[in-house]
This record gives structure tokens, C-alpha cells and sequence, in this order.
């Protein structure tokens, strides 16, 4: 046998065979319920979070059945690589695929299929790094980052939004076969071939079992660790990650940093730039400005069909001024605010859980409210 | 790293490792050879990993110690586990084709086997 993998209900069991197919075993009657042929094997499968479909990993194809009546939905084909191992991003929306050649394909199950057609040969976002097979993949439960490890021995931590990597353990001596995220998001384990199986230690500081208890950081080094929160550097982002979590009144601090946005004042804030009063638009001009780089888009949208001269002007200057703005960019806002929301759940205090709720209706991006709204739901919980 | 391999077999250890300092802290042992699959339970407190041996084994979580041995079939064969998404269940498959499903105090459940003489089961071998 190739793989196997629990269907998202617990009833079934998918598993591929070595040559010839993969079965769906009905876990009540010990039954196989349904083959798919898979004359080039089946050397990898998962089902994506909500049940409704299941992944397989076909010599250099990955197929998408629906998982009522098995029909293939979509396939990847962009060929000449071999698929070695799938796993599906929480959220179900990216499927990540490790290649014999050692990149990470980001299928997007998002893209739209042309009429009449199931495969799809979008070249997919590609995380570099690996040399050799990559063997296993495992996403963090918020999906913010994924590990993968294979062939050359390493184990990795990426993030997705930016898709670079926060590390590159080298910690075997072998290939190693199997890695798992825990669901504390702190610790990592990985299995080798070299007979070892390591747990690694996020935080980087020995804290991974267990954050110790907050400690008073001043204000200046916050602002510094605020900088850093929006780093591209992942290495400089991961580090303030932790040391934010165990700050004393982190939610307090973060709260009055990060923006919350609503789409519908938005709305209404661009259409009083247009007001017959100057002071409504002086006082929209400045909410907008307050709301930093998460109105990029709208205003970047506005400028193209401004209703007036005065819109456009005004426009142009909040752009204009965004530009001057610390230097940091919408992806990097984007990184912030997901490094955030890990922090807030962490942390996990009543204010924490506050501003999560907070976020998950006011956060400046759709995902980003749905990451705030997954994080409260498991903080709650704890 | 020093009691990776031990006479008689190979040792396989969970050692909890230092990203900063880069040293592998204490950890549990289990002799059972190269690692082929690993699975973390739902709830984060039991990890299951498969090995070259036939065999599959239940860790506690983070302490590393280990719960349970089991054997996924007859002889030396790969072995790939899975949790059941709550966490009551673990299967493992061995590549020798049996499939088993264990609770998590590693009693065996259920076995799925596939009829005599499937063409699919022959091939897979």
C-alpha cells in the first residue's frame, strides 16, 4: 500500500495501491464501497477538509473526485513531475502538492474550470527549497504555515501568505518520510528514515509544550516587535511572533494597532469625498487615511472611474500618501495581520478573545475575518 | 544522538530538539526501526507513527513516552497509520495488505480484508 487516509466524517478509509487503484473501504461493514482504476497507481491521497472531495496523487496528475458518487471534477496535469504527497490547507481552498522534484505546488481548487473540461493547467504557486522528493507536507490548523520535509533530510516551515521559509532544520540523517503539525501550532514532529523521530520546538526558545507565563515588555521594544511583525524576513516575523505572545497586555497593545475595517462606512466614506460640503469631505478623506493600506484596492479602484475631479484629487492623495507610509506594503500588512491573529490565539487571555472577535468582523480582508473567526472558536475551547 | 543505533536492531527515539541551541533534549525510546508514516491526534496528546518493521507505535504527546507497540502484520513490512478525525481511532496499513483499526489504548478493533483471490489485492502486493 501507497497511502491512506481517513475520510473527514471517520466513516471511511481511502487507501492506494501500490499498482492499480485506490478503495474507498466502508468502515461499518469493512467493505470496499468503490475502486477507482488508477492504472499509473495512486501514491497519494486526502480528503479535503469539508468531505466533499477527495485528492489522489497519480504519477504526475492530481485528481479531484467528488466523494458522493466518485466522479473526477477537476485534474492538475502541468506533467513532468511526480506527485509524492497531498495535503489539503484547512480552509480547503489550496491543496498543497510535494513533487518528486522537490518543489511544493499551491493548487488554488479556486480557479474556474473552463466549460466542458476538468483539467486544469494553470502553472500553481511554487514553494523552492527542497532538493529531492518531498515526501510529506503537514498545515499548521490555521493555515498560516505548512511544513514539509523529504529527501534531503530537511524539515521546513513556510508561510503560506508569502510563501518563504521561517526554517530549515537540519536534524537527520536520513531521509525523512512523515512530519505532522500539532494542533498547538508550536511544535512540529518529523519521522526519518534515519530511525529518529524529532519534535521541534517553534518558538524557537524551549516554550513549545507550553508558553510560560506573560512578562511585562516596554513600550519601545513593542513598537519594535510591531516593525518586525510585518517583516518579510519570516525568520524576524516568527521571532516576534512569540515574544509578543508571552508580553503582558499583548491584546491591549495590539488593539490599539491594528485596523478594523467596515466595508460598508467605506463605501460611504468614498462617496462623502464627493460631498457638497468641504468639511464631510475633510472628515472622509481623513477615515480613510486612518484605514491605512486596507483601502488600497477600493481607493486604486475609484481612481479608475472617479465621479468627479474632486474624488479624483482626493483619491490620488490618500494613494499618494500610502506610498510614504513606513514603506510597508499591502502583503506585508497581509503577513502582519495573519502573525496577529496566531499571537491572539496564543496568548488566549479575555482580551485577546476580544479583539479576535473583534477582528472576525472587522479585520481588512474576507480570510483574514474567517482565520480571526476560526482562531476565537478554538481559544474559546481551550 | 548517540543511542540511535543499539545492537540487535535499530532504536527509534522521539528527541525533543532545541531550535535555538540546536541539541536534542531527552527523549523515549522505541526500537522499531525507520519511520514511514507519523499521525497526531486531533487533539494534540497521542502521535502515531509506522515503521519498517510491521509495527506502528502510540506516543504521548510532548513528553514523547511511549504507550503502545503494535503489530500491523506478519514479518518486516512498511507501515503507514492515520487518526480518525476524533481522535477514538487509529488505522495502520501495512504494505503486506492488512488493514487494521485499533483504539487508542492500542487493542486491534476491526481488520478489512479484501476477498481471496482480488485481482487488485494480488497486484498490490
Amino acid at each position: 500500500m501507497r497511502c491512506l487516509a481517513y475520510s473527514t466524517d471517520g466513516l471511511k478509509l481511502a487507501v492506494g495501491y501500490t499498482t492499480g487503484g485506490l478503495r474507498i473501504w466502508d468502515l461499518s461493514t469493512a467493505k470496499v464501497v468503490k475502486t477507482l482504476p488508477m492504472p499509473r497507481g495512486a501514491r497519494a491521497v486526502a480528503y479535503s477538509p469539508d468531505g466533499k472531495f477527495l485528492a489522489v496523487g497519480s504519477d504526475d496528475v492530481v485528481l479531484i473526485h467528488e466523494t458522493t458518487s466518485y466522479q473526477l471534477v477537476r485534474q492538475y496535469a502541468k506533467g513532468n513531475d511526480t506527485v509524492a504527497c497531498l495535503a489539503f490547507a484547512p480552509d480547503g481552498r489550496t491543496l498543497a502538492a510535494g513533487m518528486f522534484s522537490g518543489t511544493i505546488r499551491l493548487l488554488d481548487l479556486a480557479v474556474p474550470l473552463q466549460k466542458g473540461k476538468s483539467v486544469i493547467d494553470i502553472e500553481p504557486r511554487m514553494l523552492e527549497g527542497h532538493r529531492g522528493v518531498v515526501n510529506a507536507i503537514s498545515w499548521s490548523i490555521n493555515g498560516r504555515c505548512l511544513i514539509s520535509a523529504g529527501f534531503d533530510k530537511t524539515v521546513r516551515v513556510w508561510e503560506y501568505v508569502n510563501g518563504q521559509a521561517i526554517t530549515n532544520w537540519p536534524g537527520h540523517i536520513g531521509e525523512v518520510s512523515a512530519v505532522a503539525f500539532h494542533p498547538s501550532g508550536r511544535i512540529v514532529l518529523s519521522g526519518s528514515r534515519d530511525t529518529t523521530l524529532l519534535m521541534w520546538d517553534l518558538t524557537g526558545r524551549g516554550t513549545a509544550a507550553k508558553l510560560p507565563n506573560p512578562k511585562l515588555v516596554d513600550k519601545d521594544s513593542l513598537d519594535e516587535l510591531w516593525k518586525e511583525l510585518a517583516s518579510d524576513n519570516n525568520v524576524t516575523g516568527n521571532a516576534a511572533i512569540w515574544t509578543m505572545a508571552t508580553a503582558r497586555d499583548i491584546a491591549k497593545y495590539l488593539k490599539g494597532k491594528v485596523v478594523l475595517v467596515n466595508p460598508e462606512e467605506i463605501k460611504n466614506h468614498i462617496k462623502n469625498l464627493d460631498h457638497k460640503e468641504f468639511k464631510e469631505r475633510e472628515k472622509a478623506s481623513k477615515a480613510l487615511k486612518d484605514l491605512k493600506r486596507w483601502v488600497e484596492g477600493v481607493l486604486t479602484d475609484t481612481l479608475k472611474r472617479p465621479p468627479s475631479e474632486e474624488v479624483r484629487k482626493r483619491v490620488g492623495l490618500l494613494l499618494k500618501m500610502l506610498e510614504g507610509q513606513d514603506d510597508i506594503k499591502l502583503e506585508n500588512e497581509r503577513l502582519r495581520a495573519r502573525r496577529v491573529i496566531e499571537i491572539l490565539e496564543q496568548a488566549n487571555t479575555a482580551d485577546a478573545r476580544d479583539l479576535l472577535r473583534e477582528l472576525a468582523r472587522g479585520a481588512g480582508e474576507d480570510n483574514l475575518r474567517d482565520m480571526a473567526q476560526a482562531a476565537l472558536e478554538r481559544a474559546s475551547k481551550q | 544522538m548517540a543511542n540511535r543505533v543499539a545492537a540487535g536492531g535499530i532504536n527509534t527515539t522521539i528527541h525533543r530538539w532545541d531550535a535555538t541551541t540546536g541539541k536534542p533534549l531527552p527523549g523515549a525510546e522505541a526500537p522499531a526501526g525507520a519511520v514511514t508514516a507519523l499521525t497526531l491526534a486531533p487533539d494534540g496528546k497521542l502521535a502515531a507513527a509506522g515503521f519498517t518493521t510491521n509495527q506502528a507505535v502510540l506516543f504521548d504527546i510532548p513528553s514523547g513516552k511511549e504507550k503502545a507497540r503494535l503489530k500491523c502484520g506478519p514479518g518486516d513490512a512498511e507501515v503507514l497509520v492515520a487518526f480518525a478525525p476524533d481522535g477514538k481511532a487509529l488505522a495502520t496499513a501495512s504494505a503486506l495488505d492488512t488493514i487494521i483499526l485499533w483504539d487508542i489504548a492500542g487493542k486491534e478493533n476491526k481488520r478489512l480484508t479484501l476477498p481471496e483471490r482480488d485481482e487488485i489485492a494480488l497486484l498490490g502486493v
